[in-house]
């Protein structure tokens, strides 16, 4: 910091000694013709506004353009703004329940919390918010834009919402508490279901508790499991590591890199895997976001999972707090995850390697009643309690399944534990 | 020369407050406050995970710095400047349609008169969402603008929403030299009518052109001016003066005020009235602004015009081009205006002395079509809305023409 503090005054010096010459030239220009730059704009408005502002309100609204210009989470914290998100550990999704980040300019959804009010009415991940009770989202930080969608329980809010392929739409909603969701557990036949909808600060202890009492309910011929991170917007980072350790044997989690080496890390699973080696289906899609990526990564690279779905979201980076003297803070994005392949998570996201895109399922039912033995002439009598009509049974059977993504995950988690088994016999 | 003043300035300040900066805690002096953002800005340097370019993101501090003072204040890259410039010149390649933001989306406000736009169909309150296929939904105007804008002869695909039609389509358009006619005029009546679209280099000369054929056309027929000014955002200052002054034969026109008020610049009319004294009816609505205004306030304050329609939107403030070097240049909020009786118009607008809204009027009984010779219904020549607005100023400015003239006879 002392450094710049010299080349800015010297370059001042030496640009007023040596005039404009060396403004003249078109190409890149240096650093300190840069912060000359800056310097004149400020001493400008200082000098010729209209009216007389302060110091403060003017490095400060630089300060703040200069790091949204980076990225949505690239921003300066007064010292006040920095004790308000000390006090608040766990990130709250009151309001309408919606993970946002900002693309061009306007809000964009990264996943619906599991139960709020913007996973009931069916917003999706990649869904654009371009203005808040009409006011434009243009402009906004991504602070401002998370502050205004929270506002008051009991609210009301009207967000015009863009989604590409479809008509601008009107989402209307009131803010509630969001309550923090909770891993849930199913055990299906012989294998196991878990839906972890956030990382939160007990995740990895009750997904291991989830998988023991699957395994106690499914008892002998244990097949796997299927781990669903859909429209999982990430949350603690700690987490998915301990996690991705729950599976991992040993190996790679995932590495951050930046440009110096204080800035670059990466983390490594200790031994032991809660599921001895059995088959792990993994169901993403374009809302599993950050601390889900981190697993999902990892569980990919180290070839522990198979992963069903769609893209995922694309948000991998780690931020920094320096402080800045008495001023405050900068937040400011210094690295990024990689994967164990040292795929940049920020980039491309994590793509599955079975692509299945959510679709809804239409059984081809015929148009005659089907012959069944009951119909042969001379058959048997049939009992009282079983008959059920097949037509029905059909249409029942077609509205059971609506999630397609997790019926295919259940084939294919099927399919590997037959195929382990088959392995084994020979 | 001015770049070296402002730069030894900044070495000044060094200078002076360096010795004091040691022990002061708080208020911070303005080196302590110019050495926090070279720091920020250092940070940035040395550990951001991405590329970092020094120009850019000095642009962007810039621009941030300027926007949070009021909305006209901002700054504009190289590049954006030599468009403006290039637009002040009052010539570009573009396809003649105006637009503004409507719900994020850009909105055609109107199609100019013969441009390539209104030949291929683009029709007023048309939503552009795709600019040859790319989603323009939530850009800022200025940069669907300048994707609009292009060399000449190129052609730019349109997909457009209308009203009435189930599915977006796509209109293909070739662009053409827009030139912005600034002033526009023809006869009404027995009255001299002129359309002021934006305060340009083009307007003083625009106007004289206008009177002097006008006037020529009508001959002792002509009765007085209309000066339409609705939906006219402003331009430069020294036209507004130029444009009020040629109705006037004397007097202040506008005062404009910095921040320190002993500096006061007032603007005064020289030239002669080339309306000969004759009734002048100023045309305002919500969308007439800023120069607009100040030609509208200096008519009102000298009752040389009535103003008729609706208040105007209320804009009381100059911005003045700071060019900065090759970088580009910014634009600030410099002085607020004042009209000649004292008044600044920033908030109010200007109220006009005939309240008279837009509105569509129909006859109630029609007459039936004419049929020619041919056994053809006869199509009026002019078959567009009325515009009730001008329909009443008109009816205004012959009133008075009448009644100035019985005067005269007695």
């Amino acid at each position: 910091m002392k450094m710049l503090r010299n080349s800015l005054t010297a370059g001042a010096a030496a640009l007023a000694l040596l005039a404009t010459p060396a403004l003249s030239q078109a190409a890149d220009p240096k650093t300190y013709e840069v912060l000359n730059l800056f310097g004149d704009a400020f001493d400008r408005v200082r000098s010729a506004y209209v009216e007389e502002v302060a110091d403060e309100a003017l490095i400060g609204a630089a300060i703040d353009g200069l790091l949204a210009a980076l990225d949505p989470l690239s921003r300066f914290l007064t010292p006040e703004q920095y004790a308000a998100m000390q006090e608040q550990d766990t990130r709250t999704y009151d309001g309408l329940g919606l993970e946002v980040t900002m693309d061009g300019g306007v809000a964009m959804i990264i996943a619906a919390i599991d139960g709020g009010p913007g996973d009931r009415l069916g917003l999706m991940p990649g869904d654009l918010i371009v203005e808040i009770d009409t006011t434009p989202v243009y402009g906004m930080t991504l602070d401002q834009t998370i502050n205004v969608l929270i506002g008051t329980p009991g609210t009301m809010v009207d967000l015009t919402m863009v989604r590409p392929g479809t008509d601008p739409f009107l989402a209307s909603m009131v803010r509630e508490i969001v309550a923090v969701p909770r891993l849930s557990h199913t055990a299906q036949a012989v294998t196991g279901y878990v839906r972890v909808p956030l990382f939160t600060d007990d995740t990895a202890a009750d997904l291991a508790a989830a998988i023991a009492a699957i395994q106690q309910d499914v008892g002998d011929g244990f097949e796997g499991i299927v781990l669903d991170l859909r429209d999982n917007p990430g949350g603690s980072f700690d987490q998915a590591i301990e996690v991705a350790d729950l599976f991992l044997d040993g190996g790679e989690i995932v590495s951050s890199r930046g440009k110096s080496d204080d800035d670059s890390q990466n983390w490594v699973a200790d031994a032991g895997d809660i599921l001895n080696g059995m088959p792990i289906v993994l169901l993403v899609n374009g809302g599993t976001a950050a601390a889900s990526e981190i697993v999902a990564g990892a569980l990919k690279s180290n070839a522990r999972a198979i992963l069903l779905g769609e893209t995922t979201f694309g948000k991998g980076s780690a931020q920094t707090i320096v402080p800045m003297g008495d001023f405050g803070f900068v937040q400011l994005t210094t690295s990024y995850y990689y994967t164990p392949d040292g795929v940049s998570i920020d980039a491309a996201g994590i793509e599955p390697e079975i692509v299945v895109e959510p679709s809804l399922v239409i059984l081809q039912t015929r148009n005659f009643p089907r012959r069944t033995e009951a119909d042969l002439r001379g058959a048997l009598d049939v009992p009282e309690e079983g008959g059920d009509d097949l037509a029905e049974e059909e249409a029942e059977a077609e509205d059971a399944t609506p999630d397609y993504q997790l019926a295919r995950a259940f084939d294919l988690l099927h399919a590997l534990a037959l195929l382990n088994q088959r392995a084994a016999a020979n | 020369m001015i770049r070296a003043a402002l730069t030894s300035a900044v070495a000044a300040i060094w200078l002076v407050t360096a010795p004091t900066s040691a022990g002061a805690a708080d208020p911070k002096t303005t080196y302590e406050q110019l050495n926090l953002f070279g720091d920020v800005f250092e940070l940035v340097r040395a550990r951001y995970v991405g590329e970092v370019n020094e120009l850019r993101l000095v642009n962007a501090a810039i621009d941030s710095m300027l926007t949070s003072l009021d909305p006209h204040s901002s700054f504009m890259d190289a590049e954006t400047y030599g468009a403006m410039q290039e637009r002040t010149s009052g010539e570009f390649g573009g396809l003649g349609i105006e637009v503004r933001m409507d719900e994020g989306f850009v909105l055609v406000v109107r199609p100019m008169p013969d441009t390539p736009a209104e030949r291929a169909g683009v029709e007023a309150g048309d939503h552009i969402t795709h600019l040859d296929g790319n989603d323009v939904t939530g850009m800022a105007l200025s940069d669907a603008v300048d994707l609009m804008r292009g060399r000449v002869n190129s052609t730019i695909e349109l997909t457009v929403e209308r009203e009435g039609v189930a599915d977006p389509f796509t209109i293909s358009v070739t662009r053409a030299v827009i030139r912005m006619a600034s002033v526009r005029y023809r006869v009404e009546g027995n009255a001299a009518y002129i359309l002021i679209t934006s305060f340009s280099e083009q307007t003083e000369s625009g106007i004289k052109r206008a009177m002097t054929e006008l006037k020529a056309e009508l001959g002792d027929d002509f009765e007085g001016v209309i000066l339409d000014l609705r939906g006219n955002p402003g331009g430069l200052l020294e036209q507004s003066v130029a444009a009020t002054e040629a109705f006037l034969n004397r007097g202040e026109v506008v005062a404009t005020r910095a921040r320190d008020p002993s500096r006061v610049q007032r603007y005064t009319a020289r030239r002669g009235d080339l309306a000969d004294g004759k009734p002048i009816i100023v045309l305002i609505n919500g969308g007439s602004a800023s120069a607009s205004e100040i030609v509208a306030g200096a008519l009102q304050d000298h009752q040389r015009a009535l103003i008729v329609g609706t208040r105007s939107f209320g804009k009381g403030s100059v911005q003045t081009i700071m060019p900065m070097g090759v970088y580009g240049a910014m634009r600030l909020t410099t002085s607020r205006y004042y009209t000649p009786s004292g008044r600044s118009i920033q908030g109010t607008g200007i109220t006009p002395d005939v309240v008279v809204e837009q509105a569509q009027i129909e006859p109630l009984f029609p007459k039936p079509p004419e049929i020619g010779p041919d056994g053809q219904e006869i199509v009026p020549f002019d078959t567009g809305p009325i515009d009730y607005q001008l329909s009443r100023a008109l009816d205004l400015l012959h009133a008075m023409a009448v009644f100035q003239g019985g005067l005269a006879a007695n």
